[in-house]
């Protein structure tokens, strides 16, 4: 059908400046002719001829899926099943990233009190859960209130669950139930990003229906049958190793989505993905990152788009400074000068973006490479390593170990360090793991160094406050991704503990941005000069979809790994 | 006095049969490229350079290159020292510890047989791979605790081939006559048994040290052998195999180089038992 719109395009065309022209002639007004030249745009846009099963089929990774609880997400795929069967507070615009005009998902509005410590939200009435399953018969499910959202974060936090991400919202003190649809967070500091962080599905923010996770027992994850959320598509069918069938929530509070079934295929074979993406049986496929793939794959199916989105995984080597010789500061600087940016520029290619300090570029708050001082660079320099090695008494080296994701952005990174070390006589033996226990042995502390890739809210503060806060020290009962131990070791050497909290904790309370933003400068450059980490780079997504699949809107981008799917349709093809 | 051709006379092949002089090829070619690597392999193997990575195959480069442009060649013929490392170490492994055994139960037979051929069952009930791995999650994934899985597999397998051996020899004459003279029983099992089982040792050996290589490949594919940047085929196959439409060299090649040394060491464990097959070698 598009092509039959092209096909007509220079008559369209003519026809519009035919009645431009008459228009010009018999003075009608402007705003008539601006009328209808829209809605003759628009008759054709939407005349694009609609397949007749509107059905998509996602191309996904993993083998199979244990839960969709999503305070239990750690995998991709959680994300995406996820992204579609839930709701959340707020979201930044359909199909955008843009963080700094989010808009109410759930919440109808909100307001910012005492500086930022309190936020109170209001809900959109009239929204119900998914009907028509084993816990809500149709037509019964009850409506969302602030009740839910009470339960949904005290479930979160409660460490009875032992949701993996409980520590992410370590900031919400309390919560008070206004009324039916007004919920009041009390935060234990002044949080001037609540709001965003709301925003990533993958931060397990889902609001559940705290009738529904009644039902069940208060510990472990929840069964498929207890799979109920808000959100455009509900949990139809499971199917082991195969996949998980989503159909259309006809009650949907934005108005029930164009598409009637969508079906997550679990591929995690990636010849097997790609070829049935070249083949047409998948509808979306999710890519990898790897400049040669997306080359081959742009040549061998011309026909489909592949996306490549900017806000990506925010690479960097954190060194664990609990760890002999890790705790030298010599040593750290060493292995840094070590490490060659230009080889993962070589590797990684087109998906790759240079990061140079320890939060993304692209995130607002993060210091810009022209923003730091030349040393802070670490660029490589293979003669001043090996010198600072010998400076710090092992001019012979020494063995440091890790476990490594077999992940493609893991292992490949982890075997790139492996011969930069080489080269100034460090030995690093790397175990591979399977990526579960990988995420498991880093959080235990079982690694001398951690290559972890995020994305995260795009503000430095998500990242600071993850990765570099004291309470963020990996093994403590708050503890989330502090691999490197800052704020609980000596850095630099001189007898005192070095940390960042100050700087990450006033910065949340600060309201001018200019100031906010020297705050995190100041916490990423101390980071640095203590060569607590070696930032590597940012490895942007890369979705593929056919030409047929039309998103309903002008895709600028997404947090989760998967298209947005509630304006979207499929066009016959 | 032997009832068995000397084990050490099975060497001499009969030529004559194709497959033995290919499998006897295969292996002289395996081995010397085992000893030889440093000549033979035209780059460092472990040599990254990642401007050419993933490079088809070239004049260059005759097997492509790698995720980090390290020479396929290269790490092909590297890779020929752990595939032979780990099937003779592990043969070797089971092979002394199984035929102890084995040698033991099949002379003394009596409760000490029984409970060894308890344990043979249960062994040998599990898939060679299956065990390996068993045997691998407690001592951790690396390339040792591959060899020794793989002979702590080869053990119970050594011991039934032995033990059946034995009992065979034990039962003629001349084993009752140096009892008869008062030898010690290390002795006549060392000097009088052994020999003579020497033989069937060999031939199940070489098919044997064939099994070990593909099972070394099979824990490398899986991350329980080798471990990064070791030029393992397994390992070179489990990351090429994210690219095999794209790049398929890259998991091909030592598929191929698996394939081919596998079925060396069979032509060659299938001379061993033809020649010394009464039947067949008259």
């Amino acid at each position: 059908m598009s092509d039959c719109i092209k096909k007509y395009t220079f008559f369209i065309y003519l026809l519009i400046i035919f009645f431009i022209a008459v228009e010009l002639m018999s003075n009608f007004s402007i705003a008539f002719f601006v009328i209808f030249t829209l809605l003759v745009g628009n008759t054709f846009a939407n005349s694009a001829k609609l397949a007749d099963e509107q059905k998509i089929v996602i191309g996904g990774v993993g083998s199979d899926i244990k839960t969709l609880d999503p305070m239990f997400q750690t995998e991709t795929m959680n994300d995406v099943i996820n992204h579609y069967i839930y709701s959340y507070l707020t979201q930044s615009p359909y199909g955008t990233m843009d963080f700094e005009n989010i808009e109410g998902d759930l919440a109808d509005s909100w307001e910012v009190l005492d500086d930022g410590r309190i936020w109170i939200f209001k809900l959109k009435q009239g929204v119900h859960f998914h009907d028509g399953n084993e816990i809500f018969a149709e037509g019964e499910a009850p409506e969302l209130t602030s009740e839910d959202v009470k339960y949904s974060f005290e479930r979160l936090k409660d460490p009875e669950v032992g949701s993996p991400h409980a520590g992410e919202y370590n900031v919400i003190d309390s919560m008070d139930i206004i009324d039916r649809y007004t919920i009041q967070f009390n935060l234990n500091a002044p949080y001037a990003f609540f709001g965003q962080i709301q925003t990533y599905d993958f931060k397990a923010g889902a609001i559940i229906s705290k009738v529904a996770a009644e039902k069940m027992a208060k510990k472990g994850n929840w069964g498929f049958e207890y799979t109920i959320g808000t959100g455009p598509f509900q949990f139809h069918e499971y199917v082991p190793k195969e996949k998980v069938v989503l159909k259309r929530n006809e009650d949907y509070f934005k108005g029930a989505p164009i598409l009637e079934t969508v079906e997550y295929r679990f591929m995690p074979d990636l010849n097997s993905r790609t070829l049935a993406f070249i083949a047409g049986d998948i509808d979306t496929i999710y890519g990898v990152r790897d400049p040669i793939w997306v080359k081959n794959i742009k040549a061998a199916h011309h026909e489909a788009t592949i996306d490549a989105v900017p806000l990506g995984s925010g690479g960097v080597l954190h060194y664990n400074m609990t760890v002999k010789p890790l705790d030298s500061l010599l040593v750290r600087k060493a292995l840094s000068l070590a490490i060659c940016r230009e080889t993962f520029a070589n590797i990684f290619g087109s998906v790759r973006i240079e990061q140079t300090s320890i939060v993304p570029g692209s995130y607002e708050g993060a210091l810009q490479k022209d923003q730091m001082p030349e040393k802070l660079l670490y660029r490589c320099d293979l003669v001043k390593a090996k010198d600072l090695l010998k400076k710090a008494g092992y001019a012979d080296g020494f063995t440091i170990k890790a476990y490594s994701s077999p992940r493609p952005t893991y292992k490949n990174v982890y075997i790139v360090l492996q011969d930069a070390w080489r080269k100034i006589g460090v030995k690093f033996e790397i175990i591979l793991v399977d990526h579960t226990a990988y995420i498991t042995k880093v959080k235990s502390n079982e690694n001398d160094v951690v290559v972890y890739s995020a994305d995260r809210t795009p503000v430095a503060d998500s990242y600071l406050s993850e990765f570099w806060h004291s309470s963020a020290i990996v093994g403590k009962k708050t503890g989330q991704k502090n691999f490197s131990h800052y704020g609980d070791v000596d850095a630099d050497g001189d007898g005192k503990i070095d940390s960042v909290d100050l700087y990450i904790e006033k910065a949340r309370m600060e309201i001018d941005p200019a100031v906010r933003r020297k705050l995190w400068g100041q916490a990423q450059l101390q980071i640095l000069e203590h060569a607590a980490a070696k930032p590597l780079h940012v490895l942007i997504k890369v979705l593929g979809r056919q030409k047929w699949v039309d998103l309903g809107v002008d895709f600028k981008g997404t947090m989760s790994w998967t298209y947005p799917l509630e304006k979207a349709r499929i066009l016959a093809h | 006095m032997t009832t068995h051709k000397s084990w050490f006379a099975i060497i001499r092949l009969n030529f004559s049969d194709t497959g033995s002089i290919i499998g006897v090829g295969i292996v002289g070619l395996i081995v010397l490229l085992a000893i030889c690597a440093p000549l033979v392999a035209p780059y460092d193997p472990y040599l990254h350079d990642t401007i050419i990575r993933m490079q088809p195959p070239s004049a260059e480069h005759w097997f492509g290159t790698d995720q980090f442009g390290r020479d396929i060649l290269s790490r092909l013929v590297y890779g020929t020292r752990i595939s032979l490392y780990v099937g003779i170490v592990s043969v070797i492994i089971g092979g002394v510890i199984g035929t102890a055994i084995g040698l033991a139960a099949g002379y003394f037979r009596g409760w000490f047989d029984s409970i060894v051929g308890w344990f043979t069952d249960v062994m040998m009930s599990f898939p060679t791979e299956v065990l390996a791995i068993i045997v691998i999650i407690g001592l951790g994934a690396s390339s040792t605790s591959a060899v020794i899985a793989i002979g702590v597999v080869f053990i119970s397998r050594y011991i039934r081939l032995i033990r059946a051996a034995t009992m065979t020899i034990t039962s003629h004459a001349y084993i009752d006559a140096v009892n008869v003279i008062g030898q010690s029983h290390i002795k006549i099992m060392l000097r009088h048994i052994l020999p003579n089982i020497m033989s069937d040792t060999i031939i199940m050996t070489s098919l044997w040290i064939a099994t070990a290589i593909r099972t070394e490949t099979v824990l490398s594919f899986l991350g329980l052998g080798a471990q990064p940047p070791e030029p393992s085929w397994g390992v070179m196959i489990r990351d090429g195999l994210g690219s095999l439409i794209f790049a398929p060299w890259l998991a091909i090649v030592p598929g191929i180089a698996i394939f081919i040394t596998v079925l060396g060491f069979n032509l060659l464990g299938d001379s061993f038992r033809d020649y010394t097959d009464p039947k067949l070698n008259r």
